[in-house]
C-alpha cells in the first residue's frame, strides 16, 4: 500500500462577494510510496502551494480525500490537527522559518518539547540527526550568527527529528545560493538514501532533478510525471528540462 | 495636490491605526476633561466660601500644575510611540512618491484631527461633570451644596490654550522627526537578529542586596522624624533596586531557569522563558516604570483615603475634648497667692455657656507640667539638639489628678514622688530624683498602664516618657523652677510653666458652639483670670483640617486615576508594539505545530506575567512600606490601624480590578494582531 494517496482532490476558491469560483486543484490524483523522493513542479499559480497546504492539513479540500498511512488526513479533527501535524508530518520552507530567540539546539528541539518528550529522550536524537546534517558545531548558535545554508540544514533537523512519515519541502532552495542549494539537495539525497520519504515543491529543475519522480502539475491538474529509472542526476535534468519547455509552450505531451 | 486629499489621507491612516490612535486620543481627553475639571474647581472656591477654603485653594492649585505637567509628559510618551511605530508606513508613503512636504502635510492633519477631537471631547465632558466633581468635593468637606457652580470662562481658556499648545509642540515635533529621516531608513526595517540578553548578575545582585536593606530599614524604623534621612534613604534604594532587579534580576532567574534542563525543556516552560528573556530585554525599565508609578498610587491613595476618613479618630487624638482652656499656674511671678483660685474659671465659662445657650458635658481639669530631660546612665543633663536619642518626656502631675483618673490610692508626703514609665533601662534603677535644686525620694516605680496610659500617647513616635506624680500644686511649681535654672542657669524668668487645663465637651447647636469659642478667650480675660494660656476647640480645627484632608483626598483620587491612566497607557502600547514584533513567531509556531488553542494560552500567560509581574511587585513594596507609612501616619494623629490597612486593601483591590479590565482588552488587541 503507498504512504500517501490522492483520490479525486479538488479545491475551489470563491471570491469574497461569492461570485467568481476560481478552481485551485481540479482533479488530482496520485501517490507516493514509502521511501519514494517526489518532486512536484509547476508554475504560479499551477496550484502547487493549495495542493501542499492540504497535504500539510493546514487547508482542507472542497472534495476527494488524502490518506497517510491508509488513515484520512482531510476528515482529522481541528482540535487534533496540530498533534497529527507534529507526529506525522515534517515541514521545511522557502524562508528557513527558524525563531530567531532560540538557539539552533532549541530550534530542532522545539517539536518535541511541544510532543511533550523528556529531555533525556532528546539528546541522544539531537546528536545523531545533527551529525547527519553537518551541524554539530553550531548547536550553540543563534539564528542570525549561521549562514542561510546552515539554517536552512537546521530547519531540516527541525523537521527530521520527529521522525514523520513524510518530509514535505516548499522550495526548500528558493532562498539559497547555488552552492548551499546542492549542499542541502546532496543532504536530501542523503536522508532519502537512508529511508525518508520526501515530498518537494519547486520551481529549481536542478532541485526537481534529484528526484525519484517528478509530477507536472498545471491549471490544477496532474499533468506529466517522469520516472528516474536508471538516469543519472544530469540527464534527469536534461528531460525534465525538455518536458518544461513542452508544458511552457503550452502543447501535448502525447501528440 | 489640494487640502481635501490630505484630510482624507489623514482620516485613513487613523482608521487604519485605529488600535494605536483610539486609546491615545480619548487618554488626551481625558487628561483635558480631568484639567479642565480641577482648574474650575479651584478657581470656585473663594477664600471667604469656609474656615480652611484658603489652604485647599493652595492645595488645589498645587494639583492643577502637577496635572498639567504630567500630562504633557504623558502625551509627549504616547505621540513618540506612535511615530516610531509607523515608520515604515510613512516610509512606504515616499517609495510611493511623496515628498516630505507631502507626507508632512498628512501628519499635519493626522495630528490636528486627533488633537482637535481630544480637546473637544475633553471639554465638553470636563463641563459636563465639573459641577458633579464640585458637589463631591464639598460633600467630602461636609459642606453645604447650596454654591453655584458656574462653568469657568477662565477654566476653559487655559485649558484650551494650554492642550493647543502641547498639540502644536507635537506637531512641531513630528515634522523635525520626519525632516531628520532619511527616505531610506523609512523603509528599512531592522531585520537583522537581535543578540540573545546577557545576565548581569552583579547588577541582579546589587539589586537584591538594595532592595533587602530598604525593606530592612523600612521595617526597623521605630522613629519616622528621628530616622528622616533614613526613610528617603531607603525609598532611593527600593527604587534603585526595583529597576536593576527588572533590568538584570529579571534575566538571571530566567537564565537560571534555561540551566534546568528538565525544566526548560518542558512544554509549558520552553517557549515563555525564551520569549520572556527577549521581552524583559525589551521592557524591564518600563516595567519598573509601571512598578514605581503603582507604588506611589497605592500609597497616595491608601494614605488621603485612610487620612480622610479617620478623621473623626485624628481629631480625638489631638482634642479628647471639644473644648480646653489653659491658665498657666506661676505663684513665684505673682505676689498674691489667692487670685489662682481656678473655681474663677469654672464660673466664667458655666456663664459663657448660659449666654450661647449650649450645654458643657464632661469637665476634667489638672495641673501638669512638661519638660524635657537628658537621662544616661543614671545622670541627668539638660536637653540640647545633640543627643536626641537620650532624651526623655518628663510629664509632671499633681496627686489628686492623678487618683482621680487612676482611682487608686496612693499617698505622697512631701519630698516624695511617684515614678511611672513606658521603656525599659539604667534610668529605673534612679532612688533619688534631682533636677537642679529640686530633689526628691522615689517611692513607687511602674509601668505606664490602665486609663492613665492614654495620656501618654508619644510612645508611639518611639519617644521615651516619664510621668512624676508629686504632692501638690506648688511642688509642681518648685520643680519648674529648679528646672528653669538647671538648663538656664540664673534666670528669675519661669520658661516651662505649670499649667492649669480645663476641658469639656460642649452640646448644642454648631454656630452658637463656634461663637462660644470665639469669644471665650475674651471673656476669660475680662474675668480678671491671670495668664490665659491655651484657648483651643475642636469645630474651627476640625473645618480647617477637613479642608486640607478633604482636599487632599480629592487630589488624591485625581492624581491616582491620571496615574493608573498611564501606566495602563504605557502597558497597553507596550503590548501591542510586541504583537507586530512577535506576529512572525507565533506563525512559525504553528507552522512547526503548535495549534491555536496553544498559542492562544501562551499569549495569555506572557501577557499575564508582563501586566502582573509590575503590580506584584509594587504590592510587595506597600506591604514592606507599611510600617512606616502606619508610623507617619500615627504622627499626623491617625492611629485606626485597621482602617489603614482596610483602605491599602481596597485601593490595592480597585487598582487590579481596573488593571484586571485593561488586561484583558489589551490581550484581545494583542491575539488579534497575532492571529491576523
Amino acid at each position: 500500500m503507498a504512504l500517501l494517496t490522492v483520490n479525486n482532490l479538488k479545491k475551489v476558491y470563491t471570491t469574497r462577494f461569492g461570485g467568481n469560483k476560481v478552481e485551485a486543484l481540479r482533479d488530482v490524483n496520485f501517490s507516493v510510496e514509502e521511501g519514494e523522493y517526489v518532486a512536484i513542479m509547476g508554475e504560479s499559480g499551477s496550484g502547487k502551494t493549495t495542493l501542499l497546504n492540504i497535504l500539510a492539513s493546514v487547508d482542507r479540500p472542497t472534495s476527494g480525500e488524502v490518506l497517510l498511512k491508509g488513515e484520512k488526513t482531510t476528515s482529522v479533527k481541528d482540535a487534533y490537527l496540530a498533534k497529527f501535524r507534529r507526529e506525522h508530518l515534517g515541514f521545511v520552507f522557502q524562508d528557513f522559518n527558524l525563531l530567531d530567540n532560540f538557539s539552533v539546539e532549541d530550534n530542532i528541539y522545539l517539536p518535541l518539547v511541544l510532543a511533550g518528550k523528556k529531555y533525556s529522550e532528546m539528546i541522544p536524537k539531537l546528536q545523531v540527526i545533527a551529525k547527519k546534517l553537518g551541524i554539530l558545531e553550531i548547536l550553540k548558535k543563534y539564528p542570525y550568527e549561521i549562514s542561510g545554508g546552515q539554517k536552512q540544514r537546521t530547519a531540516v533537523a527541525r523537521a527530521l527529528i520527529t521522525e514523520p512519515d513524510i518530509l514535505l519541502a516548499d522550495e526548500p532552495t528558493g532562498a539559497l545560493d547555488s552552492r548551499s542549494s546542492d549542499d542541502l539537495l546532496k543532504t536530501f539525497s542523503h536522508i532519502h538514501k537512508d529511508g525518508q520519504t520526501i515530498l518537494m515543491v519547486t520551481h529549481s529543475v536542478r532541485a526537481a532533478s534529484h528526484a525519484d519522480r517528478v509530477l507536472f502539475i498545471k491549471d490544477g491538474e496532474i499533468f506529466h510525471q517522469i520516472y528516474r529509472g536508471t538516469l543519472t542526476n544530469e540527464e534527469m535534468y536534461k528531460k525534465i528540462s525538455d518536458s518544461l519547455t513542452i508544458l511552457l509552450a503550452g502543447g501535448d505531451l502525447n501528440e | 495636490m489640494n487640502n481635501k486629499l490630505y484630510v482624507k489621507l489623514a482620516g485613513n491612516n487613523l482608521k487604519k491605526n485605529k488600535s494605536a490612535f483610539i486609546p491615545f486620543g480619548l487618554s488626551c481627553a481625558m487628561m483635558i476633561a480631568m484639567f479642565y475639571m480641577l482648574s474650575s474647581i479651584t478657581g470656585q472656591v473663594t477664600d471667604d466660601m469656609f474656615y480652611g477654603a484658603r489652604t485647599m485653594k493652595t492645595v488645589l492649585e498645587i494639583g492643577v500644575r502637577i496635572c498639567g505637567i504630567f500630562s504633557v509628559a504623558v502625551i509627549f510618551y504616547t505621540n513618540n510611540f506612535l511615530m516610531k511605530r509607523r515608520t515604515r508606513e510613512l516610509g512606504l508613503y515616499s517609495i510611493l512618491g511623496m515628498e516630505k512636504k507631502h507626507i508632512r502635510k498628512v501628519l499635519f492633519w493626522e495630528s490636528f484631527i486627533v488633537g482637535g477631537f481630544s480637546i473637544l471631547a475633553g471639554m465638553a465632558a470636563g463641563i459636563l461633570f465639573s459641577k458633579l466633581m464640585f458637589l463631591v468635593l464639598l460633600n467630602l468637606l461636609n459642606l453645604e451644596t447650596s454654591f453655584r457652580f458656574l462653568i469657568s470662562l477662565a477654566a476653559i481658556k487655559v485649558t484650551v490654550l494650554l492642550f493647543i499648545g502641547i498639540f502644536l509642540i507635537i506637531i512641531l515635533y513630528n515634522q523635525i522627526r520626519l525632516f531628520r529621516l532619511k527616505p531610506i531608513d523609512l523603509l528599512n526595517e531592522s531585520k537583522a537578529g537581535e543578540k540573545e540578553p546577557k545576565a548581569n548578575w552583579f547588577l541582579a545582585a546589587i539589586g537584591f542586596i538594595c532592595l533587602g536593606i530598604g525593606y530592612y530599614i523600612a521595617i526597623s524604623t521605630k522613629n519616622p522624624i528621628r530616622a528622616i534621612n533614613h526613610f528617603f534613604f531607603a525609598v532611593l534604594l527600593v527604587i534603585a533596586g526595583t529597576y536593576s532587579l527588572f533590568i538584570s534580576g529579571s534575566i538571571a532567574v530566567l537564565k537560571l531557569l534555561k540551566r534546568q534542563k528538565n525544566f526548560y525543556y518542558h512544554k509549558n516552560h520552553f517557549i515563555t522563558v525564551s520569549f520572556m528573556t527577549y521581552r524583559m530585554k525589551q521592557n524591564a525599565a518600563g516595567l519598573a516604570n509601571i512598578c514605581i508609578l503603582s507604588t506611589a498610587v497605592l500609597v497616595v491613595l491608601s494614605s488621603t483615603v485612610s487620612l480622610y476618613s479617620g478623621l473623626e479618630n485624628v481629631m480625638r487624638t489631638r482634642y479628647p475634648k471639644d473644648v480646653t482652656a489653659g491658665v498657666l499656674y506661676m505663684p513665684n511671678e505673682d505676689e498674691e497667692e489667692n487670685i489662682y483660685d481656678m473655681s474663677l474659671l469654672e464660673k466664667v465659662i458655666d456663664e459663657q455657656c448660659r449666654k450661647y445657650g449650649v450645654e458643657k458635658e464632661n469637665p476634667e481639669s489638672r495641673y501638669s507640667l512638661s519638660l524635657l530631660i537628658g537621662f544616661q546612665d543614671g545622670s541627668l543633663f539638660p536637653a540640647d539638639s545633640q543627643n536626641l536619642s537620650s532624651m526623655k518626656i518628663v510629664e509632671g502631675w499633681v496627686l489628686d489628678d492623678f487618683k482621680r483618673v487612676t482611682d487608686e490610692n496612693y499617698t505622697l508626703k512631701q519630698g516624695e514622688v511617684l515614678w511611672f514609665d513606658n521603656f525599659s533601662g539604667g534610668e529605673k534603677q534612679m532612688d533619688l530624683l534631682e533636677i537642679g535644686s529640686f530633689s526628691a525620694r522615689v517611692t513607687n516605680k511602674n509601668e505606664l498602664s490602665g486609663d492613665i496610659e492614654d495620656y501618654f500617647t508619644e510612645q508611639d513616635y518611639g519617644i521615651d516618657e516619664i510621668l512624676l506624680v508629686v504632692p501638690d500644686r506648688e511642688t509642681l511649681a518648685e520643680l519648674s523652677d529648679a528646672y528653669t535654672e538647671f538648663v538656664y542657669g540664673d534666670n528669675t524668668e519661669t520658661v516651662h510653666p505649670v499649667e492649669y487645663s480645663y476641658s469639656f465637651d460642649l452640646n448644642g447647636d454648631l454656630e452658637q458652639k463656634m461663637n462660644f469659642c470665639n469669644s471665650l478667650r475674651e471673656v476669660l480675660n475680662n474675668a480678671g483670670i491671670p495668664h490665659v494660656s491655651i484657648v483651643e476647640d475642636i469645630f474651627t480645627t476640625r473645618q480647617e483640617i477637613l479642608g486640607i484632608y478633604g482636599s487632599l483626598f480629592f487630589l488624591g483620587i485625581f492624581m491616582g486615576t491620571l496615574f493608573l491612566l498611564t501606566t495602563v497607557l504605557i502597558i497597553y502600547y507596550k503590548q501591542i508594539s510586541e504583537g507586530y514584533e512577535d506576529r512572525s513567531r507565533f506563525l512559525i509556531l504553528q507552522k512547526v505545530g503548535m495549534s491555536k488553542g496553544e498559542v492562544k494560552k501562551l499569549i495569555h500567560s506572557q501577557i499575564l506575567s508582563i501586566f502582573f509581574l509590575p503590580i506584584l511587585l509594587a504590592v510587595i513594596h506597600v506591604a514592606f512600606a507599611f510600617p512606616i507609612l502606619k508610623r507617619i501616619l500615627f504622627m499626623l494623629d491617625l492611629s485606626n490601624v485597621p482602617l489603614f490597612i482596610g483602605c491599602t486593601i481596597g485601593t490595592i483591590l480597585i487598582f487590579f480590578l481596573v488593571y484586571g479590565v485593561v488586561y484583558g482588552v489589551t490581550a484581545r488587541v494583542y491575539y488579534k494582531l497575532v492571529n491576523e
